[in-house]
């Protein structure tokens, strides 16, 4: 009977342990206590300090299902601080604001092109890939100015700012004109000793500066800059992927743009891809999906062909390492649908068909071949990761390491391959020309 | 009253598959990338292989003992100085494990999910379940984990699978890693890793047939094994080396990757319920396991009274850890030499043991 009720006192006393300690009231944290980070940016002012800029979703404007106008530009808050670090930066913004910054929906990360190019991104993501709240899928992104391009790139067509820059990022799987550069593969590929990594370009678009109200002077140099940078950045055929994110001729509310590929060597950065060189980074690694690409017509100079192109195999990639020296032979499958023919030239014929084939092979051989050759003679850093192949010609790490790999890319050679297949035609199978 | 309880197949392979395998969410696949670089899934399927050769030698070796656990057989070899000396070490071995565990999951929670709250209260949190655990004795701990443990395989196999995706085999490049001496010569030292298969050795009065005796060690063997290489394989592919060697909690960061489209991301907090249940499971078994071994050294009549001391010792010594570091630190140490109380120590038991009952 003691016994008996001894156990019914234990087991009371548990009951209320339990109910008193892990119902969490002792250190709780509501949601509405929380104001949530959406991007980070970091700008140089010294080797020391950086102007780091945080955006923040504010809920109460983003859940309003009837939005109007006034709302677009609520839904987010800008603050700017002067610190050493990331995290001492929110601690330092957390005092002027009522709710407490929380890294957990971050979304992407602008690093200005001073830092890159100095190589201290790696000081101010070392205390990011260790917190739980900071998401390794969050996008490193590169810009001129990165407080510039948070303040001026808000969403239009979306009234939440997370989703904004969650489909922004994506859309490279429609174009291919950026990559999947999540911080992730940025932090794992900067201390590999077989692929360089890569970051997305950002910049405040030319031709839209002219819509946003906090036009000043720095924008109109850049405005400038940019322009004189056109000649020399000039296409030599009318098509739209030979540019980066900050010139691109598009007009538009929408203000920030995406546009090819800053190439780091570690943490270094040492270069820029253009949208096609983006491309072919993208079909050389096997993660270009799809993509409306204009080929030159081979029949009728100045006429384009709008060919939907896809990849549905990964690139086949082999290495010869002939006195220590690589030599890269990819073969990269394409299969396209013809999207439009501006010269109204009947490509259905299958004679021509074979035709606009081999002008596509060629196309895209000279594309890659260019993007190779610039990787490896130009920015001498493998960002296609050539090294993940070259590694199987060794059998242990020693080996590996003391081949110096990423120092050897710089002489590499290359050959490619391009098996292309034009598939469908869609709705049309024969073009008849229009009187 | 425990002796007449009977374990069957189930029961005992989830027994032990806990007890092996439950280090591959903890710090395992770290620890093999140290020794073998990227040939880690290598060193783990090799260290295996030779338990699994050491198990069938030691099951040979058993062959007329049936019945008896481990302690019997010191008793019968060494007397009862020998006895008490052998279970002294083996319970050193098991509060070892204990507490290294206890501490490492506590710290693991703590930085997943429970940063503000402070350790000692989750480590508190862990010992009272355990202690609660043993009090109902090893049955219900083991009948527990006959319903629970091939769900968690299922759902082990299942984080896997969904892994896949973001692997690339050529991380596991160059195949032999930190080469062929450190995964085949020194690498041999991480059998320490199966040293769980011992508690088969000291269930032995539970299972009573030698045939599920040596059936269950071996399948309990493969399947953690599989579980264990698979661990490595996929996190070495994901984590390339040397990235892989910063990793404090290698399943958690590859739970931290892991969405399904945009709709389902952070799955690593449904991964927290199922870590503390493996955690649960692991630490009753080996107390329950540890008292069993206390009352059996020192001929006590019940297990029950030491229970509640023995845990709270463990989670004294738990908490004595001045941090994580120290914490791992001192489990690298124990487990360079856990395989000579793990199976040097048993194997040379049998094997005096069949010496005396040949003379005799």
């Amino acid at each position: 009977m003691i016994v008996s009720n001894f156990k019914k006192i234990i087991i009371i006393i548990l009951i209320f342990i339990i109910l008193f300690s892990l119902t969490g009231c002792y250190d709780f944290t509501e949601v509405d206590e929380l104001t949530y980070i959406t991007a980070i940016g970091v700008d140089r002012i010294d080797d020391i300090t950086a102007k780091i800029t945080f955006k923040m979703i504010v809920p109460r404007s983003i859940s309003q299902e009837s939005s109007n106008s006034s709302n677009l530009n609520k839904s987010s808050l800008i603050i700017t601080v002067e610190e050493q670090s990331i995290l001492s930066a929110i601690n330092m913004a957390n005092t002027s604001i009522s709710k407490r910054m929380n890294l957990s929906h971050a979304k992407i990360l602008v690093f200005s092109k001073d830092i890159a190019q100095k190589g201290n991104i790696s000081k101010y993501i070392n205390g990011l890939d260790r917190s739980k709240e900071f998401r390794p899928d969050a996008y490193v992104l590169i810009s001129d100015n990165a407080e510039k391009f948070l303040t001026i790139s808000n969403p239009i067509l979306e009234i939440n700012p997370s989703k904004y820059y969650e489909l922004l990022m994506n859309s490279y799987k429609d174009t291919g004109f950026t990559t999947n550069s999540i911080l992730f593969n940025f932090l794992y590929k900067s201390k590999s000793l077989e692929i360089q990594p890569v970051a997305i370009l950002a910049e405040i678009g030319t031709l839209q500066k002219e819509f946003s109200q906090e036009d000043n002077n720095d924008s109109n140099e850049q405005s400038k800059k940019n322009n004189e940078e056109k000649p020399s950045d000039k296409p030599k055929e009318p098509f739209n992927g030979d540019l980066k994110a900050g010139n691109l001729p598009v007009e538009s509310h929408a203000q920030g743009e995406i546009m090819g590929l800053a190439v780091f060597k570690g943490t270094k950065m040492v270069g820029k891809l253009n949208g096609y060189e983006t491309r072919s980074y993208l079909m050389t690694t096997g993660q270009f999906e799809k993509s409306n690409i204009s080929i030159p017509d081979p029949l009728k100079p100045n006429h384009i062909v709008g060919l939907r192109v896809k990849q549905p195999h990964k690139p086949k990639i082999k290495i010869n390492l002939e006195n220590g020296r690589p030599h890269i032979n990819i073969k990269i499958m394409l299969t396209a649908d013809i999207q439009s023919i501006q010269s109204e030239i009947d490509y259905e014929d299958e004679n021509k068909l074979s035709i606009l084939q081999d002008t596509a092979k060629i196309f895209f051989k000279t594309n890659i071949l260019n993007y190779l050759n610039k990787t490896s003679k130009e920015f001498e850093s493998d960002i296609t990761g050539f090294g993940k192949y070259a590694k199987n010609k060794f059998i242990t790490w020693k080996d590996w390491e003391d081949f110096k790999w990423l120092d050897k890319y710089k002489d590499a050679s290359f050959s490619v391959d391009i098996d292309m297949k034009i598939k469908r035609t869609g709705f049309i199978r024969r073009t008849i020309l229009t009187r | 009253m425990e002796k007449n309880i009977t374990f069957g197949k189930l029961e005992t392979f989830s027994l032990l598959v806990t007890l092996i395998s439950t280090k591959a969410v903890l710090t395992f696949p770290r620890r093999m990338i140290e020794v073998a670089g990227t040939a880690s899934w290598i060193l783990s399927a090799y260290t295996a292989v030779i338990v699994f050769i050491l198990f069938i030698i030691m099951s040979k070796l058993y062959k007329g003992f049936e019945g008896k656990d481990l302690i019997d057989i010191a008793e019968y070899t060494l007397g009862n100085t020998g006895k008490i000396i052998i279970g002294i070490i083996i319970l050193i071995l098991a509060v070892s494990i204990q507490t290294t565990v206890l501490r490492e999951f506590s710290e693991e929670i703590k930085t997943m999910a429970l940063d503000d709250s402070p350790i000692i209260y989750i480590t508190l949190f862990f010992a009272i379940g355990t202690i609660i655990a043993c009090y109902r004795g090893l049955e219900a701990i083991v009948r527990f984990q006959a319903i629970l443990v091939p769900i968690s395989i299922i759902s082990y196999l299942i984080f896997i699978i969904a892994l896949i995706k973001y692997t690339d085999i050529r991380n596991v490049l160059p195949i032999m890693g930190n080469g062929a001496f450190e995964i085949f010569g020194k690498g041999i030292l991480q059998i320490s890793n199966y040293i769980g298969i011992v508690a088969l050795f000291m269930m032995y009065p539970f299972i009573k047939d030698s045939k599920i005796f040596t059936s269950v060690g071996k399948s309990s063997i493969i399947v953690s094994a599989i579980t264990l290489t698979l661990t490595c394989l996929i996190f070495s592919s994901i984590f390339p080396y040397p990235t892989g060697l910063e990793e404090m909690y290698p399943t958690f960061s590859m739970a931290r990757i892991l969405s399904f489209g945009r709709f389902f991301e952070r799955i690593e907090a449904i991964l927290i319920i199922t870590w503390g249940t493996i955690a649960f499971m692991y630490l009753s078994s080996l107390l329950c396991i540890a008292a069993i071994i206390f009352q059996k050294v020192f001929k006590l009549k019940y297990n029950h009274p030491i229970i509640a001391p023995l845990g709270i010792m463990l989670w004294s010594i738990g908490l004595g850890f001045p941090n994580v570091i120290a914490t791992l630190d001192f489990e690298d140490k124990y487990r360079k030499y856990a395989w000579t109380i793990g199976f040097v120590l048993p194997i040379l038991l049998l094997a005096f043991a069949r010496i005396k009952k040949t003379k005799i």
